[in-house]
């Protein structure tokens, strides 16, 4: 149970909605255009939308996992289904994926920073400050902070996203849409939904975060909500992106980004990358602090440790040097997705090992019901 | 004016540093002029840094100076504007050119397999501009005028960035219709009944592009509409009898009409250029069929049918219906 350490936190199912929210729509908008639109050209809003799809029901099946053992969380959930050993090690990829997350996302989010605010700033300098930060959100509140922090976040990344798409129509063409479909193809736009899908399958963390609610079944609709909605935003900026740059946007590292930079309206409201910016930083933010709660908190749960904090102070130095030592952006932004977090993260992490634990523990609950 | 040399622009950039107490700040960057000697070597080496360099946004125009170097347009002083170069900008704007955007959409049409890139052309007046190469039409242009420079036309370059040929003021306005972009413009036609020249103050100005594939047979149905007030009337005709009305219309919709066909008619025989998108018309309407004609469209351009069709609509005649100083005996209608 979440009670299996002191003090136990509680979130509420709107906290849910605005984590869900935080996370999805503030790195995906920066990392997963370029990929989306180099498969699917002009369709690439249609790969979003798979790709939406996808991440709910990556949500959904987390959800039910957790509904099935309320108030336990994927580490403990594993052990109780598959048993000690064979349960403790099915979740090794996931701290794999967390304690690397982590690092990359720090790394990725520095860079960023260092190219487009802070050029004199070592990166190793913005690295830390972050990483200062989210250890101290995380140790001084938890998830309970965190959560109050995105029901504050999240609500401005919505509106300066909506804001700034709307800022864009004088540039937009919306005949850089077409032809719809047939230069693409299904299989194009299907390669193209790779990438925003393992972003939106992030919610894969749902299976940490549900057990901290009153009542998990409650947080499903919400996060699906949340990724309907962020979805929805993101195909949005996706079709204001393609319809002001057309076959430039495939070129382009940071597409949106670009976009931002290239509205003016009235000749005087310009430079608004200012606040895509710091919107994104927020969502950084958020996204981090989750990470390593979660990764704590899990670490705990897996060791059998007295308090979930600890592992903190081991969690945030590996991950540092995890993503210091990538050599370039190159390496960081393009090797860790395409070698790793795509091939194997999306289908194993985030599809196959929910799916398994769902489908055993749906067994084990009917063999239980009919022998009791 | 401080410069810098250099084999790409960053090392240039760097050399002009030396020059400067301040540091450069690319973000200011509001035009790029580019001489016609470099235009008529190409431009793929040096566009790079404008879309990689992060301190650069991709807004702002991109010029090429006829007949000069884009140093003596940088130097060219201007009556009014004490930065020259705002000079173009601002006059692109005003004449209600695509202000602004020019450098993204050459960009586009540079990287696309079958658009031609464009760009808008200026002219530098007084003892600066040499009689410039004449390859289009260009008879009607003064090109050694004195007084301030000037926008003149577009040039369009081909696949390689190499200037292909020019398209003189008019005919790049009626272009910029077609494409798109044209917010305003002042519509001049002689009217043969009223003995004189009439302008609308055309706004609302829109333009559709239909490509009709039947069997081999490409045929583009081009039609440019608008509305506006007529300011200007050197006829004696009476405009407040609508007859007169719909007599103007018909003079300007048909010498638009023949201008159109036959600048788009010169581009298809002369140059096999489509500077005017309908490669994306295509594309857009006929997906499939696009997938075989794109790989030899200025073929395919050249041979298509072009039926031009011109709406404008009178909506307000001004302050007065007859010309003022007209003898009643002499007001037609």
């Amino acid at each position: 149970m979440n009670a299996s350490f002191a003090n136990p936190m509680r979130i509420s199912k709107w906290q849910i909605f605005w984590l869900v929210t935080c996370m999805e729509s503030g790195m995906s908008l920066l990392l997963t255009f370029q990929p989306a639109i180099k498969q699917a050209h002009q369709d690439a809003w249609m790969s979003l939308l798979l790709a939406g799809v996808i991440g709910g029901l990556v949500a959904f099946v987390s959800g039910r996992l957790s509904v099935l053992y309320p108030g336990q969380s994927l580490v403990t959930i594993s052990e109780t289904i598959l048993g000690k050993w064979l349960g403790k090690a099915i979740v090794i990829p996931y701290f794999v994926m967390w304690y690397s997350v982590i690092g990359i996302i720090l790394r990725q989010a520095c860079s960023f920073l260092h190219i487009a605010l802070f050029q004199q700033t070592p990166m190793w300098v913005l690295m830390s400050v972050l990483s200062l930060l989210i250890i101290y959100v995380t140790y001084a509140g938890g998830i309970e902070a965190i959560a109050r922090i995105s029901e504050v976040v999240g609500p401005i990344i919505l509106f300066t996203l909506l804001v700034v798409v709307l800022l864009n129509l004088n540039n937009v063409n919306l005949h850089n849409l077409l032809p719809v479909y047939t230069d693409s193809g299904w299989l194009n736009i299907v390669k193209g939904s790779f990438a925003p899908a393992s972003f939106f399958g992030e919610s894969v963390m749902l299976t940490m975060l549900l057990p901290f609610l009153s009542s998990p079944q409650s947080g499903i609709p919400k996060a699906l909500w949340a990724i309907l909605i962020s979805d929805l935003i993101l195909v949005f900026a996706m079709v204001s992106v393609i319809a002001t740059f057309s076959i430039l946007s495939s070129k382009m590292l940071y597409p949106f980004f670009d976009m931002t930079r290239f509205i003016s309206v009235l000749d005087f409201i310009q430079n608004v990358d200012v606040f895509v910016v710091i919107v994104w930083i927020l969502s950084v933010f958020v996204k981090l602090s989750m990470y390593l709660f979660i990764s704590s908190y899990g670490t705990a749960q897996w060791l059998h440790l007295k308090t979930w904090r600890s592992p903190i102070w081991f969690i945030v130095p590996v991950s540092f040097v995890f993503g210091v030592a990538f050599r370039n952006a190159v390496t960081a932004s393009v090797d860790y997705p395409q070698k790793y977090w795509i091939p194997f993260v999306l289908p194993v992490n985030m599809l196959a090992i929910p799916l398994l634990l769902w489908f055993v523990g749906l067994l084990r609950k009917r063999k239980q019901g009919t022998s009791t | 004016m401080v410069w810098g040399q250099g084999h790409d622009l960053l090392e240039a950039a760097q050399e002009l540093q030396t020059r400067l107490s301040r540091k450069i700040f690319l973000g200011h960057r509001r035009a790029i002029f580019i001489g016609e000697r470099l235009a008529q070597h190409g431009l793929t080496h040096i566009l790079d840094e404008y879309t990689r360099n992060p301190d650069l946004r991709l807004r702002g125009d991109i010029f090429m100076v006829r007949g000069g170097t884009a140093r003596a347009a940088l130097l060219a002083p201007h009556s009014f504007e004490r930065l020259p170069a705002l000079a173009d900008v601002k006059a692109l704007k005003t004449t209600g050119g695509p202000s602004d955007v020019t450098l993204r959409d050459f960009l586009i049409a540079a990287s696309s397999e079958t658009s031609i890139p464009t760009m808008q052309v200026i002219e530098l007046g007084g003892s600066e501009s040499e009689s410039g190469n004449d390859d289009g039409g260009s008879e009607n242009e003064n090109s050694a005028q004195k007084g301030d420079r000037k926008i003149v036309g577009t040039a369009f370059f081909d696949k390689h960035l190499r200037l292909m040929g020019f398209l003189p003021l008019k005919e790049a306005i009626l272009r910029q219709w077609m494409i798109g972009g044209l917010s305003h413009q002042f519509v001049t036609s002689f009217i043969p009944q009223g003995g004189g020249y009439v302008t609308l103050d055309a706004i609302h100005l829109h333009s559709s592009i239909e490509p009709v594939l039947q069997g081999t047979q490409l045929t583009f149905f081009v039609t440019l509409k608008g509305r506006g007030t007529v300011r200007e009337n050197e006829t004696n005709l009476d405009l407040t009898q609508s007859k007169s009305l719909r007599i103007i219309e018909t003079y300007l919709n048909q010498d638009t009409a023949q201008s159109a066909q036959r600048m788009i008619e010169k581009m298809q025989s002369r140059y096999q250029a489509d500077i005017f998108g309908f490669d994306q018309s295509v594309h857009r309407k006929y997906p499939q069929a696009w997938k075989s004609m794109r790989r030899n469209w200025p073929s395919h351009f050249a041979s298509a049918r072009v039926v031009v069709n011109v709406k404008l609509v009178i909506r307000r005649s001004g302050l007065t219906g007859p010309s003022l100083e007209l003898q009643p005996d002499d007001i037609k209608g």
